[in-house]
């Protein structure tokens, strides 16, 4: 397989994998009302386009993730990097795996045990994460298809229950319920990292990349919230798998209820956004230890996050997890600090300053 | 001299094909006898003109008797009357005659047994050290027929045949430019067969003809009967994916409609399928018939082939999940049916489902290898007698008898994807009994992996939809008019070679 680049498409499909799968898992905890929570959607996507911009120069400048690039300026600066990231790759592939055992345990009524379905999940994902991204692209293309058509499908199936006014345009302190929803959608923007990662893997421009990627995202969040909280009002922030909850409320001419549909995409979704974690964990790892094969580092990527999450998921702890607040520090660490600051000190920029 | 080539066990005669031809003629037919073994098929008819000594060699069945008799035997009787000396025998072969169109002189007993075996008749004249071989090949060749496996309706009914020379005039025949390029190689240590790479100059990328040609001579295969023998060697995915880059057609039609998209065409004598590449996933979609009717019911029909593939993978697998882990999705009057169906069964629908399928592939298998007249026999007893007594004794329930009719059906359509769609189903079955949807899902990302993943000689088999090249995307979904196709589309070549 010939080593390829993502075109700007494929990336854009990748990370709205990944944030799909986040927001049909489960709605921000806390807020109340729809409306808020399209609102805080909003603004918290325009702050994203400003915080996205050093990421996006940066690879448009030097066609160099942040990692390669830190190892240029020194080895420990380098390793300091690599391991953030990495650490935030771990991190993120172990929730990921772990909703996917946990909520199709909970929901769904499968002849397999929870380190079954973790096992199955984690093989899929190493065979997909030692191919090259521009595979991953595809896949992620394809599955992306996949959601939209779920939408159209679930929304059709729904439209007669959707009413405007479950919206709930009602709240007690506006600011404070518009800046929680935009912390909690923004810490759920944990493709804001991986963008930084990926974004100097595409052939065209980073930056135009990141606004049409921004703009699809804020987009994709707003239908699928609008018409969740049409349907189910507040209760669809209290709801686990809320989409589940629409789809199995969602009939059509051939199906009685549109939760199969959910649970194929759902779970495809999750399966692409844990390999696009695995992949770029696996590459800090040999950018970390070069003598590690490409094989090597994948199982190894994949086997952290699968060791760490098992343990909880056997012992009936994962709720704790779900329901942990997501940090938004590490999204600013290394989506904005990291990418900027090695766009100060490019070397390009060290020139200009001495002309 | 025996010496030489007293090791004749060693398959490959690496010891004589350099060896130069001798001034005697005696020695020649020594060396020629002795590196042949004596074999049966040898002719060897030696005659004396003026006062030199000749010897027409030739391999039984590979040259025609007639043609030897018109152009061999007749004019060298005749100038026998003149009493020519050696070298005016020579003279005259090689300047001054025309007894066949392809003549080639040869100084090696290498190029003279593969002339030989190829067909040629060589004159050995003594005191001359060169033979000269004349083209007057007279073996059995099947007639060009009607394709057996692409058949279509409006289309050519043409098909390529078993002779290298054939399939390349039923191409030349098609595309008359001086853009159209064959090149011949020899592959197979043992069987020495003619291999043909064609494609036309300007529209195929040089740098995967280099490729390709690299390939083949570097295949250190005894011998070459099809063209599945060269497959792992030009298929660069071909142990990672389940899918095939590469296309095996009979059909000249589509062979001619493939090079003009910048495919490039391989020709094996001695087979009838001919190999094209690099194919991409909706080439399997396209047919000739497409190009003859019009371009709603063309791509209303393309559409009918992208459903039979979903069809033909997903749904015994997809029944298989919704009827074991997720009934709640059909409807309450189908349920019952269902429920009432399966309820009368032994067996679990994962177990139902897996037996049918292995069954009509063992049914089908059958009905392949047999006579037509057999073949027919076959299907009446599988897929009357065995499906309607297994329904009747409770074994099998008659929803999953209709799952299994119509994937069977719709894995028909799509002949090239057939052995494909065979393993993806059986995998698709297992992952739903076992793992319900959830199963599906894995086994679906697995597959679209899989197919993203076939990537041949840098074009991607998911092209033109992944990456996306608009150019090319009118003749997938639909079908493009003449008037788009005029300008030229492709699937597998850059875009700035595109350009008329």
């Amino acid at each position: 397989m010939t080593k390829q680049k993502l075109s700007p498409a494929e990336l854009i499909c990748l990370l709205l994998c990944a944030r799909s799968f986040t927001t049909l898992t489960l709605f921000p905890v806390g807020i109340t009302g729809g409306l808020t929570y399209m609102t805080g959607a909003l603004i918290s996507t325009i702050l994203q386009a400003f915080l996205l911009i050093p990421a996006s120069k940066l690879a448009a400048q030097t066609r160099n993730d942040p990692c390669t690039l830190a190892f240029g300026r020194s080895k420990n600066y380098g390793k300091a990097v690599t391991i953030a990231f990495l650490l935030y790759f771990i991190y993120e592939a172990f929730r990921d795996i772990g909703d996917l055992a946990y909520f199709t345990d909970y929901f769904f009524a499968v002849n397999m045990t929870r380190v079954m379905t973790v096992l199955c999940v984690a093989l899929a994902t190493v065979y997909g994460a030692r191919l090259t991204i521009s595979v991953l692209g595809r896949t992620a293309s394809i599955t992306f298809a996949g959601v939209i058509i779920m939408l159209a499908i679930i929304a059709a199936g729904a439209a007669e229950d959707m009413e405007i006014t479950r919206f709930d345009y009602a709240v007690n302190n506006l600011p404070a319920e518009l800046a929680m929803a935009v912390y909690a959608e923004f810490s759920r923007c944990e493709c804001l990292a991986l963008f930084s990662f990926l974004a100097a893997d595409i052939d065209g421009d980073p930056e135009k990349a990141s606004k049409h990627y921004l703009i699809s995202k804020g987009v994709i969040i707003m239908i699928i919230a609008a018409m969740v909280t049409s349907v189910l009002g507040t209760f669809a922030f209290a709801e686990k798998l809320p989409v589940f909850t629409l789809a199995a409320a969602s009939e059509n001419l051939i199906t009685e209820r549109s939760d199969a549909v959910f649970l194929l995409i759902w779970v495809m979704t999750g399966i692409v956004k844990l390999t696009t974690l695995l992949y770029c964990s696996a590459r800090c790892l040999r950018l970390l230890r070069p003598s590690t094969s490409h094989i090597g580092s994948v199982l190894l990527a994949g086997s952290l996050p699968t060791a760490a999450a098992l343990p909880l998921l056997l012992g009936y702890g994962w709720e704790k997890v779900i329901y942990s607040p997501r940090p938004a520090a590490p999204i600013i660490v290394l989506a904005l600090i990291i990418p900027a600051f090695l766009l100060i000190d490019s070397p390009k920029s060290n020139h200009e300053s001495e002309v | 001299m025996k010496e030489v080539f007293r090791n004749m066990s060693e398959p490959y005669f690496n010891n004589i094909k350099s060896e130069i031809l001798r001034t005697d003629l005696k020695n020649n037919l020594e060396i020629t006898r002795s590196a042949l073994g004596e074999t049966a098929d040898l002719n060897i008819i030696n005659i004396t003109i003026g006062s030199t000594d000749c010897a027409i060699l030739s391999i039984e069945g590979m040259a025609s008797s007639q043609l030897l008799a018109e152009l061999v035997f007749e004019p060298l009787t005749n100038l026998a009357s003149e009493g020519p000396s050696a070298n005016e025998i020579i003279d005259m072969l090689e300047k001054h005659s025309l007894m066949s169109t392809d003549r080639q002189l040869v100084t090696d007993f290498g190029k003279l047994f593969e002339l030989l075996f190829s067909g040629f008749a060589a004159i050995l004249i003594d005191g001359v050290p060169r033979a000269v071989c004349l083209g007057i090949q007279g073996f059995e060749k099947r007639a060009v027929s009607i394709p057996e496996a692409e058949q279509t309706i409006s289309g050519a009914r043409d098909s390529f045949t078993e002779t290298l020379r054939t399939n390349m005039s039923l191409i030349r025949r098609r595309l008359k430019t001086p853009a159209l390029r064959f090149e011949l190689l020899k592959v197979g240590k043992l069987s020495v067969t003619d291999i043909c790479i064609a494609h036309i100059e300007g529209r195929a990328s040089t740098e995967t003809i280099n490729k390709i040609k690299q390939k083949l001579q570097s295949i250190e295969l005894d011998t070459v009967l099809n063209a599945g023998y060269l497959m792992p060697f030009l298929d660069e995915t071909y142990n990672r994916s389940i899918f095939s880059a590469l296309t095996v057609t009979e059909r000249p039609d589509n062979a001619c409609a493939a090079l003009n998209e910048g495919k490039i065409l391989v020709i094996i004598d001695g087979t009838p399928g001919c190999i094209l590449l690099p194919t991409v996933f909706a080439d399997n979609f396209r047919t000739m018939d497409d190009y003859c009717e019009k371009p709603f019911y063309a791509a209303f029909s393309r559409w009918i082939k992208y459903a039979s593939f979903l069809l033909a993978v997903l749904l015994p697998g997809l029944y298989t999940a919704l009827v074991m882990f997720h009934p709640e999705v059909f409807p309450l009057k189908l349920l019952l049916n269902l429920a009432a169906a399966e309820v009368a069964t032994p067996y679990p629908p994962v177990v139902e489902m897996l037996l049918l399928m292995v069954l009509f592939e063992i049914m089908r298998e059958a009905g392949v290898r047999l006579p037509r007249s057999v073949g027919g026999a076959v299907s009446i007893v599988g897929g009357l007698i065995i499906g309607d007594a297994a329904v009747k004794s409770g074994m099998v329930s008659q929803p999953l008898l209709i799952v299994v009719g119509m994937t069977a059906t719709a894995s028909f359509v799509l002949p090239s994807l057939y052995p494909a769609i065979t393993v993806l189903r059986l995998i698709f079955i297992i992952a739903g009994g076992f793992g319900g949807l959830y199963g599906i899902a894995i086994a679906s990302a697995l597959l679209i992996f899989n197919i993203s993943a076939v990537d041949q000689y840098g074009t991607a088999f998911t092209s033109p939809l992944l990456p996306l090249r608009h150019h090319g995307l009118t003749d997938i979904f639909a079908r493009a008019g003449f008037r788009q196709l005029a300008k030229r589309h492709t699937t597998v070549t850059d875009n700035s070679s595109d350009v008329q």
